[in-house]
């Protein structure tokens, strides 16, 4: 019989020969796999349209095993961690990620079955075999480079108002330039809830703490952590305030919303209500 | 042949008897795992780290979701004593455990929960998912794997209905979006600084002078300028490749990045804008800096200044 690291090795090679219908045998009846955003949920019903797809976007599929650690947790268990490198081209675009694999597996009259696959994923720093191994780099965490990216965006904000309030335009003058600039590419269609949803959504990446205190089919108030301005920035946070305040509320009165943006020190408060 | 039977039978009868102490034991046993992690949460929360380290197996292990492994003990120590004095009000909010028993003496816990804390008079929190696969010695359980990973929150107040409730996005996704975020941000800098009569080349010489000013004078290539330069480009692009690094120069493959398409601006434009902003850095850093086109990557080289 397989060892339960040759049988997840096969799984892969399932994918990189593109055995779509083959794939789904792997996995127990009573299978559960734990998304991204660590929802649990059935394996073969969630793999179901994701393998329907592959069928005719994936060309090229290669898994790149770097490590594979085995833990045989009783005679007919064992859980197999693995850290891969797969290289997917979906419909002519190559992505690449950087992915740790966690199996359960659970063997039924001889054969392994998968009975709970969780994956976390990453983007990669790849480093060329030529490069001497002192000067390699590792690969950061995603919630570290997701937080550090959020700040870099404040940062170019910082720099747009500092650069204009230097030639005599206030951040508020800005914040409607650049909102009325953002508004026109707005789908005025969708209206009131469109606006709520794309703003529930847009929080989530520039911000790395969003709590929703109220929602409605009128109002929306939301509390976000506010970014931190680096006293290198010849502006202060109420300039950041005033310019963030201006930009939302040019999008939102488009969409038939008012936008009010308060900051209690270390949030700002946003409230969206619906105009009558 | 019916005293066989008869055997079997009795086989039977004697295995069913059993069923409900093996059932009862098993789900003794999902409790006992649940109700560990639980307590392991709740000293961690006390910050009692030397009733933690009695709850690892010798050759415990921490893998983090970027593929790293390290010792649990010895980490968790490290890390208990660079924050020992700049975290306060550390809580940990459970939102489920689940044990799975895998063999009478081994465990598979996965976990969600909402980690918080202050640090210099900040709040800050985090989501953690993590898997515990534990080992039981004699009465006791031990932590003999542990795997997290970490997200943003997204809290919604008790009193939103239902059906306005969302779940939290990936957070690679959020990365992914932040990334595009900052490039839909560039090209709509770029269009503005155009309106007003500056090209892309000289807007980004003048936004590289300035953010150039941020920057220490470099002690080391290696360290402040490739170092530096090579954790930038992670958080802009999905993908770095290090093409090239000795102590003296640098070369990097990054993904191209994709011009908003709602603005009137080239991917010619924001090359540019991003060669000369770079460039300006690179130049305050001692250093001199190229930017190629490689079909859907850029191909950036950096060479340490001659003395």
């Amino acid at each position: 019989m397989k060892s339960a690291e040759g049988f997840v090795r096969e799984y892969f090679k399932l994918f990189e020969e593109k055995k779509w219908d083959v794939i789904p045998d792997s996995y127990a009846e009573d299978g559960q796999v734990v998304g991204l955003g660590n929802k649990i949920m059935s394996l073969s019903e969630t793999m179901k349209p994701v393998l329907e797809r592959n069928k005719t976007e994936i060309t090229n599929e290669n898994i790149d095993v770097k490590w594979m650690k085995t833990e045989m947790t009783g005679s007919s268990t064992a859980i197999v961690y693995t850290h891969f490198i797969d290289k997917v081209n979906r419909s002519g675009k190559i992505r690449v990620t950087e992915n740790v694999g966690t199996f359960l597996l659970e063997q039924k009259e001889g054969t392994w079955k998968i009975k709970r696959w969780i994956n976390s994923q990453n983007f990669p720093v790849i480093n060329n075999e030529s490069v001497d191994t002192k000067y390699r780099v590792g690969n950061s965490p995603v919630s570290y480079k997701f937080a550090t990216s959020v700040n870099l965006s404040y940062g170019f904000e910082c720099c747009m108002i500092e650069y204009f309030k230097k030639k005599g335009i206030s951040p508020s003058e800005l914040g409607k330039i650049v909102g009325k600039r953002y508004a026109s590419t707005w789908d005025k269609s969708v209206g009131y809830e469109g606006l709520i949803s794309n703003f529930a959504g847009y929080f989530q990446f520039v911000s790395t703490y969003v709590e929703i205190l109220e929602r409605t089919d009128k109002t929306f108030k939301v509390k976000i952590l506010a970014p931190i301005i680096q006293k290198s920035w010849e502006i202060t946070r109420d300039d950041a305030v005033d310019f963030i305040q201006q930009t939302w509320f040019e999008i939102a009165d488009n969409m038939g919303s008012d936008c009010k943006v308060t900051d209690d020190g270390q949030y700002w408060i946003v409230a969206m209500n619906k105009k009558y | 042949m019916k005293s066989f039977k008869h055997l079997r039978m009795k086989k039977i009868f004697f295995l069913l008897a059993l069923l409900p102490a093996i059932a009862f034991s098993q789900q003794d046993l999902k409790t006992s795992a649940e109700e560990f992690v639980r307590n392991y949460y709740k000293l961690f929360q006390e910050g009692n780290i030397d009733l933690l380290k009695d709850k690892f197996a010798e050759d415990a292990q921490f893998i983090l979701a970027h593929g790293q492994v390290l010792p649990l003990r010895e980490t968790l120590q490290s890390n208990f004593e660079k924050n020992r004095d700049s975290i306060a009000n550390y809580k940990i909010e459970i939102k489920y455990i689940i044990a799975d028993i895998t063999a009478p003496n081994s465990a598979f816990v996965t976990t969600s929960c909402i980690e918080s804390w202050d640090r210099l008079g900040k709040t800050r929190s985090q989501e953690l998912f993590e898997i515990y696969l534990l080992e039981r010695t004699g009465d006791s359980w031990k932590i003999k794997k542990n795997y997290f990973n970490e997200n943003y929150p997204l809290v919604f107040a008790k009193t939103i209905e239902e059906e306005y409730q969302t779940e939290s996005s990936p957070v690679i996704a959020k990365l992914r979006w932040a990334m595009n975020h900052i490039w839909s941000l560039t090209s709509y800098e770029i269009e503005y600084f155009k309106k007003i009569g500056s090209s892309a080349a000289k807007a980004g010489t003048d936004v590289g002078k300035r953010y150039a000013q941020d920057f220490d004078k470099p002690t080391g290539f290696n360290e402040n300028v490739a170092g530096g330069f090579i954790w930038f480009f992670q958080i802009i692009s999905p993908y770095v490749e290090v093409l090239q690094r000795d102590g003296t120069s640098l070369t990097l493959k990054i993904s191209a990045p994709i011009v908003d398409k709602s603005t009137d601006v080239t991917s010619e434009e924001l090359f540019i804008f991003d060669r000369n902003v770079w460039t300006e850095i690179a130049n305050y850093l001692e250093s001199s800096f190229e930017m190629t086109v490689d079909g859907d990557y850029w191909i950036i080289t950096i060479n340490k200044k001659p003395e």
